[in-house]
């Protein structure tokens, strides 16, 4: 099941990565993000840290692009006609659709390499994380906390496809309550325990502490059990929506 | 025992109109199908569109379930034990999609032998031996979007067969293609017959079900009304006559009036443009030309044929019975 | 008589027709919730980074939202008709092209007022920042010329749109580019020289940058120059996509690429 995943994955990231407008979101938006972010951080009186910047404009692209990818997966593989053949075959339909939302966030590599290559040339910012190491396990730590809460958005959007613009706006307002360009502890203490349950919090967490010093192990577990929990969520949005396709005919496989 | 039996299976869509007072209309897509596909068999499920061989299809592929009725393949039943049928079938349908075209042939195929959990070491070799069967064997690497037709309809019917399953669905397999690709890929189909799969082709080309299939059931309006081999059907109308003529511009009432002569059991209008061509089935050795023309007496009339009939005429006589 | 009837009626049709926005699932989150929550979430990052100024992104991010609805309305508009496959019988119609896309273009700026008007109230009761009355006319003023300037180059991705499909990543790029260089975020005295003079160059700059003045007590007359700049970039622009319009649909009619779509 495992191969099965990395193998899917594997694909979709190919898939993905020779779409120019994934690519070009993928690697473009962040450094609109971070450059705002460096420039309000220089001139503001908090001392707030540049690389910082840069891992929140990542990880804030990251759950961007996951996000969006995730609302539109399951419409893209109705439209190539491939959603019929994937519900046929013997394998559960969650460890389908979970690659495409990890390929995704996934696309967070290009992400942070533009970023961090865009900060290091034109802002003079270096790359020197406190532990290499962990900075380098964080990442896919990230990715896939990120990518299995777009499963999870996925299989629900599947159910209530008018939410889909809902969700999309979301966007910002995740942002804000993942901690990834503002402190938490500027916001109101009731969104403190909404972060936890997001997985960019945790991503970002991992990231940060790797980078800056501090000990991103819990973090990064963090991230794992988040994950888990947003894979069973999805599996029973899942499991609703394949009998109701099934029954009623009223999610159109094609 | 059969290795494809379904019994009364019964489908019904629910569909609900309008927007302040909400209407419930139920359409029977599939009413009573039962039939019984032996191991090694070609059984064609012949119909117009609309008729149900579709639906009939996605029941037993698992992807839609009865509204009654039972359907099982391999004594597996569709609707309860839906993972283990799934391991045992192919599905192919016809028309370009179905395919990821981003990728390469031989991607498509590893990501399928993937879902359908072929094992890593058989793989490779497995692939091989697809792409040689449907001739694609040189041309993997490229991307399916840069295929024609017909080799993408191949490659539909490699990935069906990347787990080797006993039984195959061909669902209107030969759709779209050009006269030469769907030989080739009837061929093609005829070969995995003889290499022992059991197969279920849907279609609308009587022709094609003649070709292949070892068995027919004509489906139309959700009911087969008829099942038989290719020859049992022909002879269905083979104590039959065939009278074809040519009109330009025969009015309904005088189509009534030909349909109303003693000894014709069916007229069918085929629309040609300026032409229409009148089919008119009548019991052998009913000298009706002569009946017949003097009922179009005042319309144009081109060429008179007079014929055996064919398997086509049975399929018109059946399905326009209903 | 003909011109103004394609104008408005001919606009206004045409526009509910393929502006699929205006499903309220559709519009309320993306046009009314999506803005307001873009401008609490770049005052917070105002306020982590120590600059005590919510106002400053308030006008800045509020402004920017007509952006956002002017350039992709207009972006729609000519993708759509492609789409419904009616840009082969709009252009060969005899009313004039201009009056048509004009017609066109007066829901998308009057969409690109409201869009704002909303983000400035909701963001300035969110926020709590006081927006004082006098400063009502100025920024209306602004409003409506960033709203001319930015339906104007808006036209620009219309024209486009006759030539090539990829026009929503060049749209998606542009902007991305104004959120940073037109002062929506960062003052433009923090910006390198040349970036300052390619953002001067380009619509919303001005505007902003008299709105805020006018919200922090100047009077209309002083922003004068800045409003008179805004229009100016406008014009231009419009000129250039009417140019556009016209050399892109010749050479679409030329290599028959309007039927290929």
């Amino acid at each position: 099941m495992i191969r099965l995943a990395a193998r899917g994955v594997l694909l979709q990231f190919k898939i993905l990565s020779q779409s120019a407008f994934d690519m070009l979101n993928a690697a473009f938006w962040p450094l609109v993000f971070a450059t705002i972010a460096y420039y309000l951080f220089r001139s503001g009186s908090h001392a707030r840290s540049l690389f910082d910047a840069s891992l929140g404009a990542t990880v804030m692209t990251m759950w961007a692009t996951c996000g969006i990818g995730a609302a539109f997966a399951v419409q893209w593989q109705r439209r190539l006609g491939t959603l019929e053949l994937l519900v046929a075959s013997p394998t559960p339909f969650i460890a389908l659709l979970a690659p495409i939302t990890i390929a995704y966030a996934a696309l967070g590599i290009y992400s942070l390499a533009s970023t961090l290559l865009w900060g290091r040339v034109l802002f003079g910012i270096p790359v020197d994380p406190v532990h290499p190491f962990l900075f380098v396990v964080s990442l896919p730590a990230a990715i896939l906390a990120i990518g299995m809460l777009g499963l999870l958005v996925s299989s629900t959007l599947i159910l209530y496809r008018a939410a889909g613009a809902l969700g999309n706006s979301l966007e910002y307002p995740i942002w804000l309550a993942t901690g990834l360009l503002v402190p938490l502890s500027l916001l109101p203490g009731w969104v403190r325990p909404i972060s936890w349950l997001l997985a960019p919090t945790w991503g970002m967490r991992a990231l940060r502490e790797s980078a800056l010093g501090g000990s991103p192990l819990p973090a990064i577990g963090w991230c794992l059990v988040t994950s888990a929990a947003y894979a069973a969520l999805a599996a029973v949005f899942l499991g609703h929506f394949e009998r109701l396709a099934r029954e009623k005919a009223s999610f159109a496989l094609t | 025992m059969p290795v494809v039996e379904t019994h009364e299976l019964r489908r019904v869509y629910k569909s609900t109109t309008g927007f302040v007072r909400r209407r419930v209309k139920a359409t029977e897509a599939v009413k009573g199908v039962s039939l019984q596909i032996e191991e090694g068999e070609l059984f064609g499920l012949l119909g117009p569109n609309g008729a149900g061989k579709t639906t009939t299809i996605k029941i037993l592929t698992t992807l839609l379930l009865p509204t009654s009725g039972s359907a099982t393949v391999l004594g597996f039943d569709v609707a309860k034990q839906a993972k283990e049928v799934r391991r045992q079938i192919g599905y192919v349908f016809g028309g370009e999609r179905g395919l990821y075209d981003r990728l390469s042939a031989l991607d498509n195929l590893r990501y399928f032998a993937d879902i359908y959990r072929v094992p890593p070491r058989a793989q490779r070799s497995r692939i091989d031996e697809l792409l040689e069967l449907v001739g694609l064997k040189g041309r993997e690497r490229e991307r399916v979007e840069t295929y024609s037709r017909g080799m993408k309809q191949r490659l539909h019917i490699a990935r069906g067969l990347v787990h080797d399953p006993p039984v195959l669905f061909l669902d209107e397999p030969t759709i779209g293609l050009d006269p030469v690709g769907a030989r080739e890929l009837r061929g093609t189909i005829a070969g995995l017959k003889d290499a022992g799969k059991t197969i279920l082709l849907t279609t609308h080309y009587m022709f094609e079900a003649d070709d292949l299939c070892d068995r027919i059931a004509v489906i139309a309006s959700g009911e087969i009304v008829a099942e038989g081999t290719p020859a049992t059907l022909k002879s269905r109308v083979a104590e039959r006559h065939v009278i074809e003529i040519e009109v330009f511009g025969a009015e309904a009432a005088a189509i009534d009036r030909v349909r109303a002569l003693e000894g014709v059991s069916s007229v069918a209008v085929e629309d040609h443009d300026q032409a229409q061509l009148l089919v008119v089935q009548s019991a052998r050795g009913a000298a009706l030309v002569d009946s017949l023309l003097r009922e179009l007496d005042g319309t144009r009339i081109g060429r008179v044929v007079s014929r055996e009939p064919t398997l086509e005429d049975a399929y018109v006589d059946l399905v326009g019975a209903t | 008589m003909n011109w103004l009837r394609v104008f408005f009626v001919g606009g206004l049709t045409s526009y509910r027709a393929l502006f699929r926005w205006l499903n309220p699932w559709v519009y309320v989150p993306l046009m009314l919730l999506y803005p307001l929550f873009q401008i609490v979430f770049f005052a917070y990052v105002g306020r982590g980074a120590g600059l005590g100024s919510d106002r400053f992104f308030l006008i800045g991010n509020a402004l920017a939202t007509i952006a956002v609805a002017c350039l992709f309305g207009m972006g729609q508009v000519i993708g759509n008709e492609r789409w419904f496959m009616t840009l082969p019988a709009l252009l060969s119609s005899p009313a004039s092209r201009l009056a048509l896309f004009l017609g066109r273009s007066l829901p998308t700026m009057l969409n690109g007022i409201f869009v704002c008007a909303f983000a400035l109230t909701t963001g300035s009761l969110v926020l709590g920042v006081d927006l004082p009355l006098g400063a009502a006319g100025g920024l209306a003023l602004a409003i409506l010329a960033c709203a001319f300037s930015c339906t104007a180059f808006g036209m620009w991705f219309g024209a486009l749109g006759l030539r090539g499909r990829n026009v929503g990543i060049l749209a998606n790029l542009i902007d991305g580019i104004m959120l940073v260089v037109c002062g929506v975020n960062v003052p433009l005295r923090d910006l390198p020289g040349w970036v300052q003079t390619v953002a001067n160059g380009l619509p919303l700059t001005h505007g902003i940058g008299a709105a805020r003045r006018v919200v922090a007590g100047a009077s209309v007359g002083s922003v004068g120059h800045a409003l008179t700049m805004e229009v100016v970039v406008g014009l231009v622009y419009f000129v250039v996509g009417v140019g556009l319009l016209h050399v892109f649909e010749l050479e679409g009619r030329r290599t028959a690429s309007l039927e290929a779509f």
